[in-house]
């Protein structure tokens, strides 16, 4: 099949040029289209062409956009096109945004799978600290979005400090190696290719262009000839008129308001939006042949946003006689497929401002043209900053007609990213490991994802009567999820209002205070403490309870710690999980795998679980004297049962037998860390001293000098009885935990060693998934 | 492997320390990786595959120095006020040799920086300098400048700074800029004249093994090295310039950076103050020479780790990000604090002592780094003791500071002591440290009952909860000190918290009427405390407190308190340390009562004045024949032989007589008061005595009862 065939079969139309030849040359690392022409497909289908037809490219396309409304597009575009080719249940396309997080990939590193997501979630995950989810589970998607995957960065100038990230960890990657091929490419139709160099790379060279041809077409042409007028408004936003400035933005709309038309007015900051909206339905109120009123930003909740969204459609398809004003901010500069004829907009970075203006007579149907107006502030130029307007200013200053053709030539669009945090390779490094700090505190990575100004977290409310309700509620489904702004909801936030954050490890919700706030997080509140109106969105002056939209959903997780719902040897699931390793190994096509210290370390890994403390809770036996009977078991079918020494971990026995009995150090690192709760730094849990029956004896996760592991044969592995000694964890210990652990990290990188520890837990989690349904099935 | 011992290198001063740490890192990066050091006797070892003799030389041939360069700070070099600065930048420019060549590299891009963002002079300390550093972090490419960065300061967020104190503000203390003095210290070494070398050679050997040299340099060393920094009595003149091994500076900073590796693990809280490795807040205890007002102004504390296995720099570096250093589940916040966690094993094993160390003010403005003694890890050592620490830890936190604050420099003092108290406990550990830390708590708790303006839970700013009651282990075990008995005595009496502070369910109750004790002798105060009782009444159970006072056994499962006879009799006679007593008292108020304990003995009773057994019997509320019948109602001396004994009245002891006469059992002979004062023998009623003391004194003063009751058993 060819391309084209191919493409036509997925959209309905025939691939423009450069799509073609995105799919039949090598990708270049940057591609510059203006909006409307089809990136997403482009990128998509090319990817989907070159894995099912010509048998090539990495197994998992991440897709990552700055807005969680173009996650949402790109996500039922994706899900259509590969229904449409017939290839919906060999590709997955998974979801990656708040509240909305897709995990099964996770668990299938061999299937070829989209990810689309918001650079929140997959950025976080990619520093190694993924945003809401457990943070024993964090390294899983680190190996998986460094290893055999193509990152695709789309509409990279609102990407903000997110844009150097990408380019560091590209850099890193070429700079470590990765198994398998794990590219960038670099999407905008502003974008220019020295916003992508570094200090650790230089500014990329292969860039894909608009050609001639693709020029040609006619409705490419049709778009880039749009015509629209622009012109500077006699209202400013200065320190005087601040107050009346949303009555006088509101009159000037309408006095340029004209019947069976959409009007767009883009203000910079949600408050004016909300206070312009409601200064129109004001002046708009009794007045007949008043045009209809919607606003839009992004502190909706998807239900009451889909609302307004549907009437945006409905109205776009047959508008009312009066027409519409629609009130919005930044979040139709992206993704909104939206056509005004008139469009007032506040000054804003150059950039953001072409965005914007694609929103009027996006596909040149005006038959007079587009009308833009801009609107100059003197005031406050929050959230962006005063230089950046200023040489926007000075940029507008230089236009009459803005159609994007006519924008193209001019250019000048300067590398506005005001941030200059920059990841070092140094700092990636210190990611690798992910024990939180001696004060419980985890390494913030937020300053690396996006600039705190456009912090956000996401918020849901319920009704939280049941005096039990802390554990009893689940986690929130996406339909009740709203974005704030962080510096907004810390204000929203105080002893009559608090705010609740899941607990992962303790699976309770559980009180947090505003400075322990954080961006990207999922936090519940009490549908009485207000703060949402249908309307108007969230917002602190609204005092009345929340329509609560969730039911306690029980929460969507796997333990891998607690899987295991039947009784099963300890040898069985040894060798279930070298199986399953095999399995994966075999439908891995990456070279440079060690694949024997792979499945070696698959025998290694639950070698621990001999321990007397293990089988004295598996067999339920009480008292850590009582002679253990055989065979050794891995898993008891029992669940929520504790072991009797306090803070035990059967991996951490495993890897000091290993490291004892001078096994590789990748099996001891992939023994240790298959849970992810030991890593480089072990140390006692606060109390596991002061409450152990033996107060004196030296206690470390459950373990003491002197513990013995009996002798075993799992497969080919035979290991001899193991008296295990802590003396390894001591500073200067020839075979220390700490030098063979970081030798290890220094000889693989942290993206190869992140993605075998990702293969690592992928096999003992599926292995263990499967003995449960076999299990089952069998009626055990 | 070849064995150097770096005479040269010790822990002590800190720029010894550090020195090691620099000769260390760079043997390792720049030689052999599997270079290792450690520390024998306080001396600091390192092993290479290099003979020293070949160290030496290879340090003068061959090492490159790490670019260290500020170019945020005034004197750096890159701007006009900083001449001899440029001087040697413009010497380090215009070498050509390999090892300079990252210096130059990390150079140039500093004045790209710097001209990126136009800056002709010092940047400000509040908007550009941030945003500098942010552009030097973006930008440098030598590994090891983007580590010096690290090391001195750590960006918070967008437009947060924060020093990193071993390292000034920023790279410079005062007026003195590190990164100038060692470029040019660094010119002054391996750009010299070849005639030079020889010395060059020298200074080196002495930086290393602590071989005599002459030539050692009028130059600044900062705070590393306070002997060295010259100034007063120095030297045999009133006045000594700076004494310095260049060597000496370069190589201490170079060790500076092992301490920056870890400048992302702690960018999470933003509520908390901002934590480095191995780096707290300054407790002043444990400081025999600081002044209170030298104490307010002290940087921080640094522990520095001593280790006896030779370790490898990737292991430094691990240990050192980290900088383990707990105490009850939290990271070490101050001295103290740290003192605690070596004391109960919560830092890196393989750690075999800290050297603590102290930036305090001195000389003018400028800081330094003073040694505060030694700790060790005793892996063997009894750490319960210092567990229960951890008790306090809530209370400590809530409160320490506000009471600090707000109650004057009386309970400041106070605290430092409870400070030295506790650094002292870790330095020894063992039980017997507890009870110096109970009496400044105790005294703590007498000054804050006595601040009503710390009561008033409504002001949150400055309420002050009393010291919580702590548990029974704090009890100190056996003694020989009769003033801590008669108080382990005292504090056994039932309820007696209530009248000594007004405290009731762990808050304040400044409107209590039985709290009597007050600032006065503690003659008064037990009198006091016992005229009290005998009014107090009770709201739950209708007893007489009086008799709890007197006859504390017969009321609990206690056989017997620690209370000797003889004990009494030196209270009796003056001989006792009152104010002792009365600080062991207010200690043991705070300490749960422990369980029984064994009955002690009670020889001695014949020697104790006849009166002070007739009136312990008087007032003992039951009828002495018999001790194990129920009390009788009306075998209560009047409170009036009290009252009028605390008044100096010597006849209320004929009361007493015809009291006990009254009852039919009339004393075996008068009482005289002779030596003893009337207030004193009221007051020792207060402590309780034990069974068989009690029956010694009965014995001793109705004989014949005795036998009577004998002859009746038998």
């Amino acid at each position: 099949m060819t391309y084209s065939q191919f493409f036509q079969k997925a959209t309905g139309y025939p691939p423009y040029p450069y799509q073609e030849r995105l799919a039949n040359e090598a990708w270049p690392e940057v591609l510059r289209v203006p909006t409307g022409a089809g990136k997403t497909a482009a990128v998509i289908l090319s990817w989907l062409y070159r894995r099912e037809v010509l048998k090539q490219g990495p197994t998992r396309l991440i897709f990552c956009l700055p807005m969680r409304v173009l996650v949402r597009q790109t996500i039922e575009n994706a899900r259509q096109w590969c229904e449409k080719l017939g290839l919906g249940e060999r590709y997955s396309v998974f979801e990656m945004m708040g509240g909305r997080l897709e995990e099964a990939w996770e668990l299938n590193p061999t299937a070829s799978c989209i990810l689309v997501g918001t650079q929140d979630m997959l950025l976080s995950r990619a520093l190694n600290r993924g945003y809401a989810m457990s943070r024993y589970r964090w390294s899983v998607p680190f190996g998986l979005l460094h290893n055999d995957a193509q990152w695709v960065f789309d509409e990279v100038q609102i990407m903000g400090v997110a844009r150097s990230t990408s380019v560091q960890l590209q850099a890193f990657r070429e700079q470590e190696s990765v198994y398998g091929e794990c590219r960038s490419l670099w999407m905008s139709a502003t974008l220019q290719q020295d916003w992508l160099a570094t200090v650790d790379r230089s500014a990329p060279t292969g860039l894909h262009d608009l050609s001639p041809s693709d020029l040609a077409y006619p409705a490419l042409n049709k778009r880039m000839r749009a015509s629209k007028s622009l012109r500077k408004s006699a209202l400013e936003l200065t320190k005087e008129n601040k107050k009346d400035y949303p009555r006088q933005l509101a009159e000037l709309a309408l006095r340029n308001h004209t019947g069976q038309s959409i009007s767009l007015i883009i203000v910079n900051q949600v408050d004016r939006a909300i206070e312009t909206y409601r200064a129109l339905k004001k002046l708009t109120k009794d007045r007949a042949g008043s045009p209809e009123l919607i606003l839009l930003h992004s502190r909706f909740r998807p239900e009451d946003r889909a609302k307004k969204e549907t009437l945006l459609e409905q109205a776009q398809k047959a508008l009312p006689n009066d027409g519409v004003i629609l009130v919005s901010t930044q979040v139709v500069e992206a993704g909104v497929d939206l056509s005004s004829r008139y469009l007032i907009t506040e000054l804003c970075p150059y950039s953001s401002f072409v965005q914007r203006l694609g929103r009027c007579n996006r596909d040149g149907s005006e038959v007079q043209g587009g009308q833009v107006e801009w609107v100059d502030l003197k005031d406050s130029a929050l959230p962006y900053n005063v230089d950046q307007l200023e040489r926007c200013r000075q940029m507008l200053a230089r236009l009459s007609d803005v159609c994007p053709a006519a924008l193209r030539e001019i250019g000048g669009f300067d590398d506005e990213s005001e941030s200059d945090i920059v990841l070092r390779h140094k700092d990636l490094t210190e990611l690798f490991e992910t024990t939180s700090d001696l004060a419980g505190e985890d390494v913030d990575v937020s300053r690396y994802i996006r600039e705190p100004s456009l912090h956000d977290a996401q918020v849901f409310w319920r009704a939280c009567l049941s005096e039990t309700w802390r554990t009893d509620e689940g986690l929130p489904r996406r339909e009740e999820l709203c974005s704030v702004s962080l510096s907004e909801f810390k204000a929203f936030i105080g002893p009559e209002r608090p705010a609740y954050r899941w607990n992962y490890g303790e699976e309770i919700w559980e009180g947090v205070d505003r400075q322990k706030v954080r961006p990207g997080q999922v936090y519940l509140l009490k549908s009485s403490a207000g703060g949402y109106d249908a309307d108007l969105g969230f917002g602190r002056e609204h005092k009345s309870a929340v329509r609560v939209i969730g039911e306690a959903e029980k929460s969507r997780k796997y333990d891998d710690d607690r899987l295991g719902a039947r009784e099963l040897t300890l040898e069985q699931h040894t060798l279930d999980v070298f199986q399953e390793m095999q399995f994966l190994l075999e439908r891995l096509e990456l070279k440079e795998l060690p694949i024997k210290l792979l499945l070696e370390s698959c025998l290694w890994h639950d070698y621990g679980k001999a321990h007397d403390v293990f089988q004295g809770t598996m067999y339920g036996l009480p008292n850590p004297d009582a002679p253990k009977p055989l065979p050794l078991l891995g898993k008891s079918g029992q669940k929520g049962t504790h072991h009797y020494r306090r803070g035990f971990r059967h991996e951490f026995a495993s890897a000091l037998a290993a490291l004892q009995k001078g096994a590789d150090p990748l099996i001891v690192f992939l023994a240790a860390v298959h849970h992810g709760k030991i890593r480089f730094s072990v140390r006692p849990l606060p109390q596991e001293q002061r409450k152990s029956d033996t107060p004196d004896a030296l206690t470390i996760r459950g373990i003491r000098t002197g513990d013995k592991l009996p002798g075993v044969k799992f497969g080919e592995l035979e290991i001899e009885e193991t008296i295990l000694d802590l003396d390894v964890l001591s500073l200067g210990h020839p075979r220390g935990w700490v030098r063979t652990l970081w030798s290890l990290v220094a000889s693989y990188g942290v993206f190869r060693l992140g993605f075998l520890e990702s293969l690592m837990r992928c096999a003992d989690v599926v292995a263990s998934k499967k003995e449960g349904e076999r299990l089952e099935v069998a009626g055990l | 492997m070849s064995e150097i011992v770096l005479n040269g290198c010790r822990v002590k001063p800190l720029a010894a320390y550090l020195k090691a740490l620099g000769i260390f890192r760079i043997v390792a990066r720049q030689l052999d990786e599997a270079a290792t050091l450690c520390w024998r006797d306080e001396v600091a070892v390192l092993s290479t595959s290099l003979t020293g003799d070949q160290l030496v030389d290879w340090f003068l041939e061959d090492y490159r120095p790490t670019p260290i360069t500020s170019p945020w700070n005034g004197r750096s070099g890159y701007f006009p006020s900083g001449k001899s600065a440029k001087k040697a930048l413009d010497q380090i420019d215009a070498d050509t040799s390999s090892r300079f060549e990252p210096y130059r590299k990390t150079m140039s891009e500093c004045r790209a920086a710097l001209s990126k963002l136009g800056l002709t002079a010092k940047p400000d300390a509040d908007s550009t300098k941030p945003k500098l550093m942010r552009t030097l972090r973006a930008t440098l490419t030598v590994p090891e400048a983007l580590e010096w960065l690290d090391a001195a300061c750590v960006l918070r967020d967008e437009d947060r700074l924060e020093m990193v104190p071993l390292l000034g503000t920023g790279g410079n203390d005062g007026s003195l800029d590190f990164s100038s003095n060692y470029a040019q210290n660094l010119v002054n070494l391996l750009l010299c004249p070849p005639k030079r070398r020889p010395a060059v050679k020298a200074l080196l050997r002495q930086a290393f093994f602590d071989e005599p040299c002459c030539g050692l340099e009028n130059t600044a060393i900062g705070q590393y090295a306070p002997g060295s920094a010259g100034g007063p009595n120095t030297t045999s003149g009133f006045d000594g310039s700076p004494n310095v091994n260049p060597w000496d500076f370069v190589l201490a900073l170079e060790g500076s950076l092992a301490f920056s590796a870890a400048a992302t693990r702690r960018l999470g809280d933003d509520s908390q103050g901002f934590s480095l490795p191995f780096t707290v807040d300054p407790s002043m205890g444990g400081h025999s020479a600081v002044a209170s007002d030298e104490a307010d102004k002290a940087r921080c504390e640094m522990w520095l780790p001593t280790w006896a296995a030779p370790i490898c720099l990737l292991e430094l570096r691990a240990v050192f990000a980290e900088g383990r250093a707990q105490v009850g589940g939290r990271q070490a916040a101050s001295g103290v604090d740290f003192a605690r966690a070596v004391a109960s094993l919560g830092v890196e094993r393989g750690f075999d002592g800290f050297e603590r160390y102290t930036f305090l003010v001195r000389n003018g403005k400028s800081y330094f780094a003073s040694p505060a003694g030694r700790y060790r890890i005793r892996p063997g050592g009894d750490r319960r003791a210092v567990d229960l620490l951890t008790e306090l830890d809530p209370w400590m936190r809530n409160s320490r500071r506000k009471a600090e604050s707000h109650g004057g420099a009386a309970i400041r003092m106070l605290f430092r002591r409870y400070d030295d108290a506790v650094l002292e406990l870790c330095r020894k550990s063992g039980a017997s440290g507890l009870l110096p830390i109970l009496r400044t708590l105790g005294a703590i708790q007498r000054q804050l009952a006595q601040m009503p303006k710390l009561h008033h839970k409504n002001q949150p700013e400055t309420y002050v909860r009393p010291i919580p009651q702590l548990s029974s282990e704090w009890w100190p075990a056996s003694t020989d000190c009769s003033e801590l008995r008669l108080a382990m005595g005292l504090r056994g009496l039932k309820q007696v918290r209530q009248f000594v502070f007004p405290i009731a369910r762990n808050d304040w109750r400044d409107e209590s009427r039985d709290a009597i004790w007050t600032k006065g002798r503690l003659t008064t105060n037990l009198t006091g405390l016992l005229k009290r009782r005998f009014i107090f009444q009770p709201q739950d159970q209708g007893e007489n407190l009086t008799r709890f006072a007197l006859q504390q056994w017969r009321f609990r499962s206690l056989t017997d308190w620690a209370v000797l006879p003889e004990d009494i009799s030196l209270f009796l006679y003056g001989k006792l340390d009152d104010a002792l007593l009365e600080e062991y008292f207010m200690a043991l108020l705070l300490v749960e009562l422990p369980g029984p304990r064994q009955v002690s003995n009670h020889h001695g009773v014949a020697l104790l004045p006849v009166d002070y057994g007739k009136l312990k019997v008087a007032h003992a509320a039951f009828d002495p024949r018999d001790p194990s019948s129920p009390e009788e109602s009306d075998w209560v001396c009047p409170r009036t032989v009290i009252e009028r004994l605390s008044a100096g009245q010597q006849d209320a002891l004929q009361e007493c007589d015809r009291f006990l006469t009254g009852k039919g059992r009339p004393p075996k002979q008068r009482g005289g008061l002779g030596c003893l004062d009337p207030p004193r023998l009221a007051a020792s009623l207060a402590f309780p005595i034990g069974q068989s003391f009690f029956k010694a004194l009965v014995k001793n003063l109705f004989p014949k009862l005795e036998k009577e009751e004998n002859s009746d058993v038998h």
